[in-house]
């Protein structure tokens, strides 16, 4: 298009109205136009015309890219995830982590962590500069200070949380847009017990029945189990809500083939019952 | 464009700024997706990639920069990721999958195209809802002003006036499509 330079003529006036009515689809061809403008002129208007530009994503994808980053952002330690702050701090050395404290462990203790600003980073230094003064003694008894806290942090962090909950609201697909429901997953030590309570599904038989899945974010799929109707059924997981937030159901025939049909009926998205 | 600081909260992972990520570039990688790819669920499964694609490397992206092309580029290689994944699925076990499957059926867009149909997107997005609604009968259902304006209610000559002032925004937006990047 020719920029709004105040001096067009009426002859680039006309071309641009014959530009806009030729996307508007209102003149089949116009002299003034060359080809060049009819051939962007004509894929804008394929473009205008391809109903996957104009779909919509479905409401529950929202929740479920930020589950499933929500769940990648917890398995990092802070300090080591795409956000480094430390990295945005003028003339300060990133701090290093902790090992061996285990996955979404605020492994850093707040006195190593980086400062954010420069009084603080001077602050810093001068506490690490002082720290050669500090006699023998005194460095053993904070050792073993901090080895106390580092241990009975570690035997918090390695026990199992007691009744882990999860639930997860079903959304209904263009498959069976009448279904609805929602399930419940509970850790125990055998794995994590899905129990399913959904409605509006019709019952399949004769080789044909639903599957239940679990989905990572990077679309691995784990499967828990099959059944014929939605209520009261139970379902069994080796693998946890945590990395495999989405949960969803899908129809399947018994043909030897064991991959997802991708015939998807519910989805949803696991949420921890805090 | 994002603020630097939304960019740092997302950076870390806070869901609220991931969701105002999702929210701003959410429907642009969508449509990318569903461009390039055709299936909606495999659609779905591009767009939740990239954002966690995006969120790992996000590292790299100069705050105050727009994130627009650069997730782009992540929505086209996931899709063709995706898309690749797929054919390898209909490989095994061609019997079994329907004509119509995307694998059988689609070949990758074009990064041109996949710029191209951001750009269209994102310009259809900016446009006032009455005057979307025009464009939208006019192309997608291929309805006259006639028929528009029965469809919508309102006279001819409002059809016709949102109909020239919306493809005058889309055609000064979109005038200088395929400068291209990747």
């Amino acid at each position: 298009m020719a920029p709004d330079t105040g001096r067009h003529d009426a002859n680039e006036d006309a071309i641009d109205r014959a530009r806009i009515d030729y996307l508007a689809g209102e003149i089949g061809t116009d002299l003034r136009l060359g080809d060049a403008d009819r051939i962007v002129l004509d894929e804008l208007r394929e473009l205008l015309a391809d109903p996957t530009l104009w779909a919509e994503p479905p409401a529950e994808l929202e929740d479920a890219v930020v589950a499933a980053i929500a769940a990648e952002a917890a398995t990092l330690p802070p300090l080591e995830g795409p956000f480094d702050q430390s990295s945005e701090d003028p003339g300060v050395a990133a701090p290093a982590a902790v090992p061996g404290l285990g996955d979404g462990v605020p492994a850093i203790p707040a006195s190593a962590q980086a400062p954010t600003d420069l009084a603080a980073a001077r602050r810093r230094r001068q506490e690490r500069s002082g720290r050669s003064r500090w006699t023998r003694p005194t460095m053993l008894v904070a050792a073993a200070a901090a080895a106390v806290v580092i241990v009975a942090g570690g035997v918090l962090l390695l026990r199992p949380p007691a009744d882990r909950t999860f639930d997860v609201a079903f959304q209904a697909t263009e498959l069976a847009p009448n279904a609805s429901g929602s399930a419940v997953m509970i850790k125990s030590d055998s794995g994590w017990e899905i129990k399913l309570n959904v409605t509006g599904l019709p019952r399949l038989d004769n080789g044909r029945f639903y599957q239940g899945w679990l989905r990572n974010a990077d679309g691995v799929l784990v499967p828990i189990g099959t059944f014929n109707e939605g209520t009261d059924v139970v379902l069994w997981s080796g693998v946890s809500p945590d990395a495999f937030p989405t949960l969803t159901v899908t129809q399947e025939e018994a043909d030897g083939n064991q991959d997802s049909s991708g015939q998807r009926v519910l989805v949803g998205t696991a949420v921890e019952v805090k | 464009m994002l603020t630097p600081e939304e960019l740092a909260r997302f950076r870390a992972g806070e869901s609220d700024a991931v969701r105002a990520v999702y929210r701003e570039y959410g429907r642009l990688v969508y449509a990318v997706c569903r461009n390039q790819l055709g299936n909606p669920q495999l659609a779905e499964d591009a767009t939740q990639q990239t954002f966690l694609k995006a969120w790992r490397s996000a590292r790299t992206v100069d705050p105050g920069r727009d994130l627009a092309p650069w997730l782009a580029t992540i929505a086209r290689r996931t899709a063709i990721d995706v898309h690749r994944q797929e054919s390898r699925q209909v490989s095994s076990d061609i019997d079994d999958v329907p004509a119509s499957h995307p694998a059988l059926v689609q070949e990758p867009v074009a990064i041109e195209r996949t710029y191209d149909a951001w750009q269209v997107r994102q310009a259809l997005d900016e446009l006032p809802p009455d005057e979307r609604e025009v464009v939208q009968l006019q192309h997608l259902e291929g309805l006259t002003h006639t028929a528009v304006a029965a469809r919508l209610g309102v006279p001819v000559g409002t059809v016709k006036s949102r109909s020239y002032r919306a493809h005058k925004k889309l055609a000064g937006k979109l005038g200088h499509l395929r400068a291209g990047f990747d």
